[in-house]
């Protein structure tokens, strides 16, 4: 019995394998198709879409069958969870390639909505994925909610009933993710929606319509308040009594808010709305008023405050709404906030003058102080990717404000993360300022005196930004313990960094009528070659220590932020040298690219392997370097000196990536 | 070893090299290539889903 039992067992174990075998050859074959997708178009890309049409279904097709698979509780143990996180990353590269719009062209069988349908079954799919909640919140959710209520906002004006009842459908299956993950926008933009259809049924509204119309509104009151309410129950209002005032404050907003939008549509006048809109926001006492008044009436308010109030009534009213923002901040909901921030405060609204400049940085400068405190207490995957990106945006909000302004009335900024993020935005905020800097010298002055002189400050002041910026990094490097999330930081750090100079080399035309002067800019392109290697290849040493390659298999996020940044260097690279084409410094970039290789070789010198999922970045990487090697082919073959370093990169990178085995 | 129906990624790229090297219309020629190879990974993938569904049955029966 016992011998039977072994036997059985010992099949078990031997089919067992060769389906995980099957799954992996399958998983290969994906990955191959991936890297070929991404080379796909880009020598030639109408060329590449013309061709492409079927390429894309095939790899779309199979995607989803794997899918099925991993989704199937049986068949997901049968995965290596490499395997799952290669999947999540072609999936997110089918997404992230329809949001541009390059897998729209190709694929012309599918409409908008059967590609929501589509992204929307593998979406459902995904939450029942062997993932981590947080994995999925943070890296999935957004930019499937956010393509799906795209394309249905683009055409929502242009849907007929039966559409719009298909839109529906989706926005049901939707919503049960929606509700379960307390996704605002998609919930939002479902009351728009139901504006959007209520108006349009006005023209013909009949009883039945009207009754139909309300019991929508009930519903989606039902729908709108229900992961509210879960949220508060479970983590904020413990108290019932508080928590039915909740409910009642909301729902009357709610109503009020849709009867608002309605008159806005319907244009009458709007100068007691806003008077009772003030009065109404103040009598709301519920922490969450923030929550409701952001995204469904800061689109409807925003042209009412900005045309309809004088200066000082409109101060008030953005005090009051940051007053919500701030709470928002505390509540975690710092998703909204970006988007308030983003609505309300764009640059075009205030650049008439009607709100002081000074005014906008006091308020600014308030809520610096608010975020402080409220961010200590944000959880760490909101700090790190949502976090980030608010707070980047926020700063360079600040672009005209002088640091040392800033530092004044935000006593002990220095040293601390905040002072990173404003360093960093007052980099960028005097490369924007001085972008075109050259040139304008250059076409507005007498004498080669003032050219120099310009380009001398810019250099000068890069130098001392690049500086700050290089004790900072050091400074955290020696005390933080080396995370991807600071990866990121320096990540985004980096790219902003190299596209700045970029920029600015750009703008540096070379006058060949004056060799002083371009012998001048040579040796200042010369400081700004040693700060971008310094950026490029020091910064990435430093901040990639012996000790993280060692682990180099352990994480392949970690990974794939690695060679990201791998890749924003070579595209720096690259740039420097058409940048520097006209500048003859062929020789300092080759050594850069040397460098960069060398980065590289390092990986396999130091016997770490890569495997196929993690050669995809640098699919990307070898596409690109084939795209300059055809440019140095076709555009600057007179540059026969730089010519030989670059194939020999290509051929280096090319061995790099492809000679280890995959496992 | 490698499966079936494995198309090797090393070779495929290697190729793309020798045809970016060459001085001719590299892009349009790529495209051309690569969506044949991709049309035929269609042909690889089909097979394998068949396959794929074979054993997963037989694993299912199995257990």
């Amino acid at each position: 019995m016992a011998k039977l039992e072994e036997v059985q067992v010992n099949s078990l174990r031997i089919l067992r394998d060769r389906v995980r075998k099957q799954l992996r050859s399958r998983i290969m074959n994906l990955h191959s198709m991936y890297i070929l997708l991404r080379f796909l178009g880009r020598g030639s890309p109408e060329q590449g879409i013309t061709n492409g049409e079927g390429s894309v279904k095939i790899f779309l097709d199979e995607l989803k069958d794997m899918f099925d698979l991993v989704i199937d509780d049986h068949t997901v143990v049968l995965f290596d969870i490499r395997d799952r996180v290669a999947l999540r990353s072609y999936f997110h590269f089918a997404v992230e390639s329809l949001e541009q719009n390059s897998l729209e062209q190709y694929d012309k069988k599918m409409n908008d909505l059967e590609r929501v349908r589509f992204f929307q079954n593998i979406a459902e799919d995904y939450f029942t994925f062997n993932y981590t909640f947080l994995e999925f919140i943070d890296f999935f959710m957004p930019t499937m909610f956010g393509l799906s209520v795209n394309i249905l906002e683009k055409n929502i004006e242009n849907m007929d009933e039966i559409e719009r009842m298909h839109v529906t459908e989706i926005l049901i299956k939707q919503n049960k993710i929606a509700e379960q993950l307390y996704i605002q926008r998609f919930l939002d933009w479902k009351i728009l929606f139901y504006l959007h259809n209520r108006q349009h049924r006005k023209t013909s509204m009949n009883l039945k319509l009207r009754e139909d119309s309300l019991k929508e509104l009930e519903e989606l009151q039902k729908d709108y308040m229900g992961p509210q309410i879960k949220y508060v129950n479970s983590t904020y209002i413990k108290d019932s009594k508080e928590s039915i005032e909740f409910q009642r404050n909301n729902l009357e907003f709610l109503e009020y808010t849709m009867d608002l939008h309605e008159k806005m549509l319907a244009k009458q006048p709007l100068d007691k709305e806003i008077a009772k809109f003030t009065k109404f926001a103040n009598s709301l006492q519920s922490a969450y008023r923030g929550v409701f008044s952001i995204t469904i009436l800061l689109p409807t308010l925003k042209p009412l405050l900005l045309q309809n109030m004088d200066n000082e009534t409109k101060v008030k009213v953005i005090e009051k709404l940051l007053e919500s923002y701030t709470e928002m901040i505390k509540e975690n909901l710092l998703h909204k906030a970006k988007e308030y921030i983003r609505i309300f405060f764009s640059r075009e609204d205030f650049s008439d003058g009607d709100v002081e400049d000074k005014v906008r940085l006091q308020l600014f400068l308030k809520e610096i102080q608010e975020i402080r405190i409220a961010y200590s207490a944000v959880p760490p995957f909101i700090k790190s990717y949502v976090g980030l990106a608010l707070f980047l945006e926020f700063f360079e909000k600040l672009l005209l404000v002088d640091l040392n302004y800033i530092e004044r009335l935000v006593p002990n900024l220095k040293n601390s993360f905040f002072s990173y993020l404003i360093y960093n935005a007052h980099a960028i905020s005097i490369l924007s300022s001085i972008e075109g800097h050259p040139k304008k010298i250059q076409r507005n002055s007498s004498n080669t005196k003032d050219m120099y002189s310009g380009i001398s400050d810019t250099v000068k002041q890069l130098e001392q930004i690049y500086d700050q910026i290089r004790g900072f990094v050091l400074t955290v490097s020696a005390s933080v313990e080396l995370s991807l999330h600071w990866n990121i930081v320096e990540y985004e750090f980096v790219n902003r960094g190299t596209n700045d100079l970029i920029t600015l080399l750009n703008t540096w035309e070379m006058n060949d009528t004056n060799l002083k002067i371009q012998k001048s800019v040579l040796s200042k392109l010369d400081t700004i070659i040693e700060i971008t290697e310094y950026i490029l290849c020091d910064t990435f040493l430093k901040t990639f220590p012996a000790k993280y390659l060692s682990s180099f298999h352990s994480d392949m996020t970690e990974n794939l932020t690695f060679f990201k940044l791998v890749s924003v260097a070579y595209h720096a690279v690259r740039e420097l040298i058409l940048g520097y084409n006209k500048a003859r410094q062929g020789v300092a970039v080759v050594d850069l690219i040397d460098r960069i290789s060398s980065i590289i070789q390092s990986l396999n010198v130091e016997g770490k392997e890569m495997s196929k999922p993690q050669l995809a970045p640098l699919g990307k990487l070898i596409t690109e370097i084939s795209e300059y090697s055809n440019h140095i082919q076709y555009s600057i073959s007179e540059l026969d000196v730089m010519e030989q370093p670059i194939r020999q990169l290509v051929s280096k990178l090319l061995d790099s990536v492809l000679s280890p085995i995959p496992h | 070893m490698r499966p079936p129906y494995f198309i090797d990624l090393y070779e495929i790229l290697q190729e793309m090299e020798s045809l970016i090297m060459k001085d001719t219309d590299v892009g349009e020629v790529i495209n051309e290539r690569i969506s044949a190879i991709i049309i035929n990974f269609g042909e690889v993938v089909k097979a394998e889903r068949i396959l794929t569904r074979r054993l997963l049955q037989e694993y299912t029966n199995f257990i």
